[in-house]
């Protein structure tokens, strides 16, 4: 029985990883679909809008299936030649898009809440756009953002459960593997629920850890 | 004079011709990689160390060995062994793959490397018979060789459950969700074998052969396109059932195949 | 091919039927949980509080799995007037969708509660009104209109939910999505299908929920 358990916990590695990948993938895509939501362009600024209005419509597992099965079949065939997308990356990419479209609302409701000033100021002594952007607003937004991203985060996490279905072999499918072969499915699906409340526990500590910094200088 | 010269140009023009050809067409397969479901003990499985194994495992490596090619296992659910075959992300697929007129439309079949019968596992107290089935749940694994038997043999005089895992399916066995189960005939002994499950369930009546459904055999599956490696699996596997291997392995994994 | 449309209809037909069903037996519960944390003792309160740690901080695919595969390992189980119903997917489908569901929904009524404008609370004690009688007439209706918007969001969630379903047999329209495409080895028609199924429903949520936030506030001046 403890091997069983060895392996569930060091497969916990693997969610975690794919997580992390995922949260990285989300959160470039959430600053983009932020910034595309805002922009002059309008076609640009229309696509973006349905893209996130889409991603965040459909269900989890379909987006996951329709990345693992259907968009291999769709690259390869448009670039002629097979292009991989294993089960990890496919769960990355499907987790990190949907986290993406959702940060995005995020992101666009912190920059919202930045003083208008501080924007004025920032070209008033010469930064460029981009540097307006990085230099003044986003660690200005971190601290609006952090509650939304911390919550999409502790989703994220939950969701990595899903890409157990495309053969993934994380803590849902060392589960049902223990639990198969000993009979006992409660046990073990018990101890990977577990699990996973440990990992979304800690994560909370942390979020308000950088919460309470991020707010530092707030009376 | 003239002419033996000649005769020598002959000869060494086409020794080079058929070294060459020898070397275009006889490229030595150096890596394959296989996809496999590595839920389906005993052809393959995942172990207690994270290896997969299995007889199917076994047999692919006894094929590199003969082929001094290098193999790979990639494990991948079962639904998607095909369509990543097809599209290239795979060279070839062992996992208990029926050879089906269907399957065959999709991808090539190597000859036969097994010979499949199913078995119907039910509990012992029920003393069913063949065809006390009709009007019972029977659990089976989706998109299989089975779940078809049933859906044509059957019809609508069984209820139908469809599972993603075999193993789920004898979870529902034991909880008595499903009257009874579907299964290859080497899982079905394969469960009953383990956590004494043999005490209370076991095969209804004898296993099934049906050339039809069941196929007519196992075959290692290639993409259509890539008849260098299907010719070249095929003469490993004739090889190795001339020369023994593959008897051995047959007797290491269904060693009690007789007893049902 | 009309086969195929029998099919998908019957998908999903469960599909809605599960979303319907888990809505209401989880909103009735969540309702039952936020009152037991309001004016329960403390070991309810304790107890509550566990239950919605532990629920909201594990995978609904656990929590799914957990309640079917798991309620059939123990044989006191099996044998106990529960198996009636645990014994069939669809009850342990809309079980788990329903407690999941109703510990969000709970937490946000909590929420919702916390930010009725205090003076309304204040006038109710001024008027001599009982906490529950209170709760009960003023506070609750005010609270639930306040949550009304992220309900939705809730109940949009319950909908994607209902997609895990066919990894206990249940056929909802992703397994019967799933089944077709296993047989006719098109994934991208079936999925770009499902994709417009899913999205359609989605609009039709958010619809009568802004109906209804429509009529609810058009009473507030």
């Amino acid at each position: 029985m403890s091997g069983f358990i060895d392996q569930i916990i060091s497969s916990t590695v693997m969610t975690i990883e794919l997580a992390i990948f995922a949260l990285l993938l989300g959160l470039v895509v959430g600053l983009v679909g932020s910034l595309l939501e805002s922009i002059s362009i309008r076609w640009l600024r229309y696509i973006a809008a349905s893209l996130i209005f889409i991603i965040r419509g459909l269900p989890e597992v379909l987006v996951l299936f329709f990345i693992f099965f259907g968009l291999t079949a769709v690259l390869s065939q448009l670039f002629n030649t097979f292009i991989d997308i294993n089960a990890f990356a496919a769960g990355v990419l499907s987790l990190g898009l949907i986290f993406g479209a959702y940060a995005s609302q995020v992101f666009r409701g912190a920059f919202l809440a930045i003083d208008q000033g501080q924007l004025d100021a920032g070209r008033a002594v010469g930064f460029s756009p981009l540097q307006v952007i990085f230099l003044i607003q986003l660690p200005q937004a971190w601290r609006h953002a952090l509650p939304g991203l911390g919550n999409l985060w502790l989703i994220l996490v939950k969701d990595t459960a899903i890409v157990s279905l495309i053969g993934l072999p994380e803590m849902m499918n060392q589960a049902k593997l223990a639990a198969s072969t000993t009979n006992q499915p409660f046990l073990y699906y018990l101890i990977a629920a577990l699990l996973y409340l440990i990992i979304t526990s800690v994560s909370q500590v942390v979020i308000r850890f950088l919460s309470d910094r991020a707010n530092r200088y707030i009376s | 004079m003239q002419y033996s010269r000649m005769y020598q140009l002959g000869v060494f023009i086409f020794f080079c011709m058929s070294m060459v050809s020898h070397l275009a067409f006889a490229e030595p397969i150096k890596t394959i990689r296989f996809a496999t479901e590595a839920t389906y003990p005993p052809f393959e499985y995942v172990d207690a160390t994270g290896q997969i194994q299995g007889f199917d495992i076994a047999l692919a490596k006894a094929l590199c060995a003969e082929m001094q090619a290098r193999c790979y296992f990639e494990n991948q659910a079962f639904n998607s062994l095909i369509p990543s075959l097809q599209i290239g992300r795979y060279d070839a697929i062992i996992s208990a793959l029926g050879i089906t007129a269907e399957r065959q439309k999709q991808v090539a079949f190597t000859d036969a490397y097994y010979e499949p019968s199913s078995s119907f596992v039910s509990a012992i107290r029920h003393h069913y018979h063949l065809s006390d089935l009709i009007g019972k749940k029977i659990g089976v694994q989706i998109s299989t060789t089975f779940a078809t038997y049933l859906e044509k043999t059957y019809a609508d005089t069984i209820e139908i459950k469809y599972y993603s895992s075999i193993q789920d399916a004898f979870l529902d066995l034991l909880s008595g969700r499903v009257d009874a189960v579907l299964a290859d005939t080497p899982i079905a002994l394969s469960w009953l074998k383990q956590n004494d499950n043999h005490l209370a369930f076991a095969i209804v009546e004898h296993p099934l052969i049906n050339h039809q459904y069941f196929g007519a055999g196992y075959g290692i599956a290639v993409a259509q396109n890539n008849p260098v490696l299907l010719k070249a699996l095929n003469e490993a596997l004739k090889k190795i059932k001339a020369n023994g291997v593959y008897q051995k392995l047959m007797d290491t994994y269904f060693s009690d195949r007789d007893k049902s | 091919m009309h086969t195929y449309l029998l099919t998908l209809l019957g998908g999903l037909g469960i599909t809605i039927v599960l979303t319907l069903a888990s809505l209401v037996v989880g909103l009735l519960t969540a309702i039952l949980l936020t009152i037991g944390v309001l004016f329960g003792n403390r070991l309810l309160k304790y107890s509550i509080h566990a239950f919605l740690f532990f629920m909201r901080g594990t995978p609904l695919l656990v929590q799914i799995f957990l309640i079917y595969y798991g309620s059939g390992q123990f044989a006191w189980l099996r044998e106990s007037f529960l198996w009636i119903g645990l014994r069939h997917p669809m009850v342990c489908a809309i079980l788990a969708l329903a407690m999941n569901s109703a510990c969000y929904t709970s937490v946000l009524l909590q929420g919702a509660i916390a930010s009725v404008p205090k003076n309304e609370v204040d006038a109710c004690a001024a008027m001599g009104m009982s906490k529950w009688l209170a709760f009960r007439r003023v506070i609750f209706p005010r609270a639930f209109r306040i949550a009304l918007p992220a309900y939705s969001n809730e109940v949009l969630m319950i909908l994607k939910g209902t997609a895990l379903v066919s990894t206990i047999t249940l056929l909802d329209f992703m397994g019967v999505i799933q089944q077709l495409i296993a047989t006719t080895y098109l994934p991208i028609p079936f999925y770009l299908l499902a994709g417009a199924v899913y999205l359609i429903l989605n609009a039709l949520i958010t619809g009568i929920f802004k109906l209804l936030m429509r009529y609810h506030t058009a009473s507030i001046t």
